[in-house]
């Protein structure tokens, strides 16, 4: 019997201290669905993609023109100062639990990693496997494309990436991969990121009554990919690129690739079935081998089983080829690591590492990279 | 405080159940370096998982040899258990106050963490037990789930056992793991429990074994999942265990870190309570309380005192963590090695 009590008052004491506090009521938060960093003279602006839900829809269940989604920016020296900044503006406390993407304009350095992100890694809330994304010019532009679709505008991104990546013709970056690509020891810190832009084409003609036009989907468009080489932007890749990239260094499952068939170009999406890396030195050189087996991901009708074996034996040689030209490109013009170079050597060439003094870095111009992309036969 | 408790029994399973649960509450207080290679600290707690075995059988061996010495024995795992409590409390509390900063405040957080141990450690052995293998299950049904929905975010191409200096990261490693050594105490200290006065070799196997195999399985996945997920990177979120719980994306659930917030507070709950029942066998031993109620009472009159009085002080026990487990390391090996010397005399002259 003592022991009720003696749980009752504990309960109670519990109670009141857990309760005591006024917890942040949701409709006080100020919920972000998506992030745009652009570099700036004095710091960074922050551009926050806010839900509004009082601006969505007027007449009817749903009304795609009017997007239930307000935009808040502010500049600041380092990005948490410009979160805090947005927050003084709305009058709320931001929650980024529900953060869908971070874009990064042009200027941005991603070294800069206390200033850029201080605030996601200092806040218990923030989500560290958020998408990450470079715009082609400034991130601002880019979260102010009203996206009619989807229940959030934010939502476009995920999809848009997820989509192609599923294709072939992309990768994607996660918050946590890029910091582990800025912080983790590698000397050329290299990552790449899906690059989203504006299409050139202009908005759609009028063609009389707006109500009977169909309504035009997302003005965003996902077709490159940015290579940044120690935080900054060194070049670009064309999304068969990607595809092949994320086939060389793991972290895709799929890619896309051209053959020919009965005189026209057909593009296939094949699934990445098997894929074994291996490193050896042989004759001074650093020979990294990447060996893929796919198979096609969505079988195509044909004639008869030669005729598909050829096809598949075409689009592995073609996968071969061009991921060993997309492999010299980078080594020459870039850094081996966006290969997984510098994983491979510490996984299978460990020693070389250790006895190499002047670190990772100076094996890089040794490194070779070989692809090759076997058929399911 | 029901006085037939100290006639009744458990099942050395639920002994290794309550260790296992000590253990997960130990891996979630990890704090790893920066830029430390998760997959060697696994294959440094698969070692110490195998290196433990020795010492508890020797802790095992100790506890049986106790009667002979009550008063020493039970002084010193009654004080090794109470500053357990305090470097346990501030651990957890210190979690919990970079977790949750504008919530709550350590002082309170510590106070309310005592008293609900003292009342879980009010149901006995037998209560603690069951209730640590009741969690036990309910925690696997909820974690296993979390386990397989973070597949999308493993890349294993991450996982290598590369280190500039192995033997230095190991070491450190290492010493993180055995940051919250408390395991042969409480084994020693609770094993009569599963095994009467003097527990034989098989109680004993059947209380380690499924623990230690238990302790390196759970070590393993962990840190491979860390080195998996995240690389080598562990940023400024200090507990890897938040910020695994950070990346979950799955289906079901959907960022798990209010779920490994609970995992962690049960485990700390249920290490308090197996630490109290500790404190108060040991006070008993020492002559100061003639049943184990009074020394319960005690035991829960000094740990609420001491950490109340710590934490509005501002003074905290986990820095020094690292130093207890080892001292008490040493305790340990050097009264096991006494025990064992001091039998083999006696077999000489005898």
């Amino acid at each position: 019997m003592k022991r009720i009590y003696f749980f009752l008052i504990t309960a109670l004491l519990g109670l009141i201290y857990y309760t005591a506090g006024s917890p942040m009521e949701i409709a006080d938060r100020v919920m972000v669905h998506a992030v745009g960093i652009d570099k700036t003279t004095e710091g960074y602006s922050v551009t926050l993609q806010v839900f509004s839900p009082e601006g969505g829809g007027t007449e009817g269940a749903f009304d795609p023109t009017r997007p239930n989604v307000s935009l808040v920016a502010a500049e600041g020296s380092c990005v948490s100062d410009a979160v805090h900044l947005c927050e003084e503006k709305l009058g709320g406390r931001v929650f980024i639990g529900q953060n869908r993407i971070i874009l990064f304009g042009k200027g941005v350095d991603l070294s800069d990693e206390d200033r850029l992100f201080g605030y996601f890694l200092s806040s218990a809330e923030a989500y560290l496997n958020t998408e990450c994304a470079a715009a082609e010019n400034t991130a601002r532009e880019l979260l102010s494309i009203p996206i009619p679709s989807g229940a959030l505008a934010s939502e476009k991104f995920e999809e848009m990436i997820a989509s192609s990546k599923e294709r072939g013709c992309a990768v994607n970056c996660t918050l946590m991969s890029l910091l582990e690509a800025m912080d983790g020891g590698s000397p050329d810190k290299c990552v790449v990121m899906p690059q989203f832009s504006k299409p050139k084409s202009g908005s759609p003609k009028d063609s009389g009554d707006e109500k009977k036009q169909l309504t035009e989907d997302s003005g965003l468009l996902l077709d490159k990919g940015c290579i940044y080489m120690d935080g900054k932007r060194a070049g670009e890749l064309d999304a068969k690129e990607m595809g092949l990239l994320g086939m060389i260094n793991g972290s895709g499952d799929t890619v896309y690739t051209e053959t020919e068939q009965d005189g026209l170009m057909l593009g296939k999406t094949m699934r990445i079935s098997e894929r074994a890396v291996s490193a050896e030195v042989n004759g001074g050189r650093i020979v990294i081998r990447v060996d893929c087996r796919t198979v096609p991901k969505d079988d195509s009708f044909f004639p008869d089983e030669r005729s598909r074996e050829s096809s598949d034996r075409k689009a592995a040689e073609k996968l071969t080829r061009t991921a060993n030209e997309l492999c010299e490109k980078l080594c020459l013009e870039y850094s081996p690591e966006a290969a997984g170079a510098d994983r491979a050597l510490r996984r299978y060439l460990p020693d070389l590492l250790r006895s190499c003094t002047g670190g990772m870095g100076a094996l890089y111009g040794r490194i070779e990279l070989e692809v090759t992309v076997a058929d399911r036969g | 405080m029901n006085e037939n408790s100290e006639n009744k029994r458990i099942s050395p399973y639920a002994l290794a159940a309550l260790l296992v649960m000590t253990r997960l509450f130990a891996l979630s207080m990890y704090v790893p370096s920066r830029g430390e290679n998760a997959a060697l600290t696994a294959v440094t707690g698969l070692v110490i998982s195998l290196l433990k075995l020795p010492l508890m059988y020797g802790a095992a061996r100790l506890s049986a040899k106790a009667k002979r010495r009550p008063m020493i024995y039970g002084a010193m795992t009654a004080f090794a258990a109470l500053v357990f409590i305090a470097v346990c409390a501030d651990a957890f509390t210190d979690m919990l106050e970079s977790l949750y900063p504008e919530r709550m405040t350590k002082a309170a957080a510590a106070i309310v963490l005592i008293l609900v141990c003292i009342y879980t450690a009010s149901m006995g052995i037998e209560g603690t037990a069951r209730t640590a293998c009741i969690m036990l299950g309910a925690l696997a049904a909820v974690m296993v789930p979390i386990l397989f929905e973070m597949r999308g975010s493993m890349l294993t191409d991450r996982l290598d056992l590369f280190s500039p200096a192995p033997i230095a990261e190991c070491t450190r490693s290492a010493g993180q793991l055995l940051r919250y050594f408390f395991d042969p105490l409480i084994f020693a200290v609770l094993l009569p429990y599963a095994g009467g006065a003097d527990a034989d070799k098989t109680t004993v196997s059947r209380a380690v074994k499924p623990y230690l195999i238990a302790d390196g399985l759970i070590t393993c996945v962990f840190f491979l999942m860390n080195a998996a997920v995240m690389g080598r990177f562990f940023g400024q979120s200090s507990y890897a265990f938040f910020t695994l719980s950070y990346n979950t994306h799955g289906s079901i659930i959907d960022r798990a870190n209010g779920i490994f917030t609970c995992v962690s507070t049960i485990g700390a709950v249920l290490t308090l309570s197996a630490l109290m029942l500790t404190a108060r066998d040991g006070i008993k031993l020492t002559g100061l309380a003639v049943t184990r109620g009074r020394g319960f009472g005690i035991t829960a009159c000094a740990a609420l005192a001491g950490v109340a009085f710590l934490a509005a002080n501002g003074v905290k026990p986990a820095a020094s963590a690292p130093a207890v487990s080892l001292v008490f390391a040493g305790f340990l090996i050097a009264g096991a090695a006494m025990t064992a010397l001091g039998g083999h005399e006696r077999a000489k002259t005898a």
